[in-house]
This record gives structure tokens, C-alpha cells and sequence, in this order.
């Protein structure tokens, strides 16, 4: 007997739900905004921009990578990272703004691919900020052990500065009755700062640590090194146990 | 000050701010207006305003902003947004992290409580869990009121509308 495929309603209703405001259109003055359903690592929708240009459109992202960039601290990263990925899905990079001049037949994949280059950017964008640090900082404290041994390993992670902030740090060394704080530093804007922030307050104590900065590669800090030797000492995390040592001294 | 104490007091801004446009951009309108509390103009403390002038009557927001000494390290502590024109936020649904609802309204407040780890941090990503509000914001003045209240800000209506060009199209 045959018998009537049964409606799952709750999985209907739940998933109708779900992708009812998946792509919301958006028209104001001569353009139209389209929300993607791409989430951008804050929170925010992906969010295009078309126009009406002689003999079709223009399809942009109004500017709001470089924006959402710029709040993240990382707006310099931009020119780079938007120029990479748009020139892959043959889009341009103009001033802050990613965008493409299409006919009407062109225009819904003109959509796609200005948001997710949109994406991309900040994705790749963010995810550098935790990363590097992350990976520089899990060598670190395994390499401070075998150059000065297991006991000399502070296990805590924090230390306060002059300011009373407790600041989160990759490790603390006790050497010859001195204390020396390491913290592995990303070569982005965000990165540096905090540490260049930090160590200025824990230098400010009346008996301050010495201050290592780990970094991966010095060249790639550009100017920023600068700041970050005003600091403390800065070494990069694949050289020899004896700049390490002589770092603490 | 910690950013719980800075948050949480009583503050009014410093003097008016003037809506400015960003260059080279020229779409992007902006402001940065120190604060002050109990009579001291608080340093690298302000209440930083944004919107588009392309984007009239929507999508503005204001947010409360501490920069480290030099201005090096931004942490926002709380941003109303109104009307935005990327539409609502979406809420990631993590262990221990607040999860008001998964996606707001256009109108939604990314408020310092939700995002505030206790101690001396604040959740990373900027801002990254925001709420919808009670009430609706039909207009930049009641937008403006209700930023005042949830920064607690007494003098709120020195920020000016937004000189938005309209144009009949």
C-alpha cells in the first residue's frame, strides 16, 4: 500500500526560518544594497552595492572591507589582501573599495563575487591576528625550556604592570635570581601595539623584568620594529639558544 | 580607569562634535569627541560617531572607543547601530558566551556588558555579540536619547544630524 511521504514540519519551519532573511535587497537613493548570506568575523552581513553606470552596473563593496578593516586595526592590510583576491575573481581594487563594471547578464555572478572577495579579505584579515601569535607562542615556551631548563619556567602566564592592568603574557623565565618576560608578537598592527602597550607599563615598575619580543621574521615588521624596540629586546624565534641567553643577561 | 569603571560612570561629552567627511572616501562621515568624567576630559577616551552620506536617516553608529596612550590599541566598549544598512548582526553561538538570539535587527546594541570577559578583558573580535533593543528608533534624535541613556552620556544631544544632502530622485 502506498503510502504519503509524512512532512517533517518542524525541519521545515526551522530551516524557512533560518534562510527567510538569508539575502535582504535594500534600495536607497540610485543604489541597492544586497545583504549576502555571508558573516563576516565580527558579526556583520557581507554587503554589496550596485549602481547604474553607463551600459550597465557597477558592483562594489562601498567601501565597508576597508571600514570593517580600519576598526579591526588591520586597514593597512587592505590594499594588499583586497588587490589578491579580487584580481583572482578578475575584480578591481579602486582607492578602498572593491568593485566591477558588468551588463545586466553578468550581474548576479558580479554579486557573488564582489562579496565574497569581500569575505575573504576579512577572514583572511582576522584570522592572521590570532594565528600568529598562537603558533610563534606554542614553540616558545617548549624552546625557553631547553634553553634554560625546566625549573627556570615560570608557570604563570600574567604579570602586572605599573598601570595595576594584569597583562597576559607568552611566558615568564627566572634566570640567575633576574625575571625576564618573552611574549610572541604577529607581525600586524593590533599585535604590536598591545605588546608595545604592555611592556611600556611593565617597564614603568620601579624593578621591571627584562622584555623579549619573539617575533617570526624582523623584515616583516617594517617600521613597527622600531616600536617594538623601544620596548624591550627583540629576537626572531629561530635564532640560536645563545641570543637567547645573552637577551636575559 | 578599567574599562568596567569607564563604562559604567556617569559622562557627558566634552564639547560638540562636528560631522566630518573622510577623505578620500567622502562617503564616510565621522566624529571623535573626548569624554569627561566628574569634570576631568578623560584621555583617549571618546565616543566616536559614524554613517554615510549617500545613506540618509539610517545607518549611523556611535560608539563609545578607549585608545591606549598613543592611540596604538582601539577597544571598543559598546556601539549602538541604527538602521544598518549590512542589516542585522549574527550572534556565533559558543560555549560560555552570551547568545541573546541569532540575528538582530538592523537596529541592534553591541553592549558592553554582553561583550565584557570580568577581569580586565573584553571578548575578542570588536564587539562581537550584540542584542536587539526595546522600542523602536524611528528617528536620528530618538536613536540619539536612547545611545545617551545605554552610554550613559547626559549631554547626548550636542551631537548634531548628520548634514545629509537630500535630493529628490
Amino acid at each position: 500500500m502506498a503510502t504519503l511521504p509524512r512532512l517533517d514540519t518542524i525541519l521545515t519551519d526551522a530551516v524557512e526560518k533560518a534562510v527567510r532573511d538569508l539575502v535582504c535587497l535594500k534600495s536607497w537613493g540610485d543604489a541597492a544594497f544586497v545583504n549576502l548570506p555571508l558573516i563576516a568575523p565580527d558579526g556583520s552581513s557581507i554587503t554589496v552595492r550596485v549602481k547604474r553606470i553607463d551600459g550597465g552596473f557597477q558592483v562594489d563593496d562601498a567601501g565597508f572591507t576597508y571600514r570593517d578593516l580600519l576598526r579591526a586595526g588591520s586597514d593597512r592590510s587592505f590594499a594588499k589582501q583586497a588587490s589578491l583576491y579580487a584580481h583572482r575573481k578578475e575584480l578591481e581594487v579602486e582607492g578602498r573599495m572593491i568593485l566591477v563594471r558588468v551588463d545586466g547578464d553578468d550581474l548576479q555572478r558580479a554579486i557573488c563575487d564582489v562579496g565574497s572577495v569581500s569575505w575573504q579579505v576579512l577572514e583572511k584579515v582576522y584570522s592572521r591576528l590570532d594565528e600568529q601569535e598562537t603558533q610563534i607562542e606554542e614553540g616558545l615556551r617548549e624552546r625557553l625550556q631547553s634553553v634554560f631548563g625546566e625549573g627556570h619556567l615560570d608557570p604563570r602566564q600574567d604579570i602586572v604592570g605599573l598601570s595595576t592592568n594584569e597583562w597576559k603574557v607568552s611566558a615568564i623565565v627566572h634566570v640567575d635570581g633576574k625575571l625576564a618576560v618573552f611574549q610572541a608578537v604577529g607581525d600586524h598592527a593590533n599585535s604590536i601595539y598591545r605588546v608595545s602597550a604592555a611592556f611600556h607599563d611593565i617597564a614603568a615598575l620601579p624593578d621591571p623584568p627584562t622584555l623579549i619580543s619573539v617575533v617570526k621574521n624582523r623584515k616583516a615588521l617594517g617600521t613597527r620594529l622600531s616600536l617594538l624596540a623601544q620596548a624591550g629586546h627583540v629576537i626572531e624565534e629561530g635564532q640560536a639558544d645563545e641570543v637567547y641567553r645573552r637577551a636575559v643577561a | 580607569m578599567a574599562y568596567d569603571a569607564l563604562f559604567n560612570a556617569p559622562k557627558s561629552l566634552a564639547q560638540a562634535p562636528v560631522w566630518t567627511r573622510s577623505d578620500p572616501e567622502k562617503a564616510v562621515l565621522w566624529f571623535d569627541v573626548p569624554i569627561e568624567i566628574d569634570g576631568l576630559v578623560v584621555a583617549n577616551f571618546t565616543l566616536h560617531g559614524e554613517c554615510r552620506l549617500d545613506l540618509q536617516d539610517q545607518n549611523v553608529g556611535l560608539e563609545l572607543i578607549h585608545r591606549s596612550a598613543g592611540g596604538y590599541r582601539r577597544r571598543a566598549l559598546g556601539r549602538l547601530d541604527w538602521l544598518s544598512i549590512k542589516g542585522g548582526h549574527t550572534n556565533k553561538k559558543r560555549r560560555g558566551w552570551p547568545y541573546p538570539c541569532p540575528r538582530t535587527p538592523p537596529t541592534h546594541y553591541h553592549s558592553f556588558d554582553l561583550n565584557w570577559l570580568g577581569d580586565t578583558n573584553m571578548r575578542p573580535g570588536d564587539l562581537p555579540v550584540a542584542d536587539g533593543i526595546d522600542g523602536e528608533l524611528q528617528t536620528f534624535e530618538s536613536m540619539r536619547a536612547m545611545a545617551g541613556f545605554l552610554f550613559r552620556i547626559s549631554n547626548i544631544e550636542l551631537v548634531p544630524r548628520p548634514p545629509w544632502v537630500y535630493t529628490l530622485v
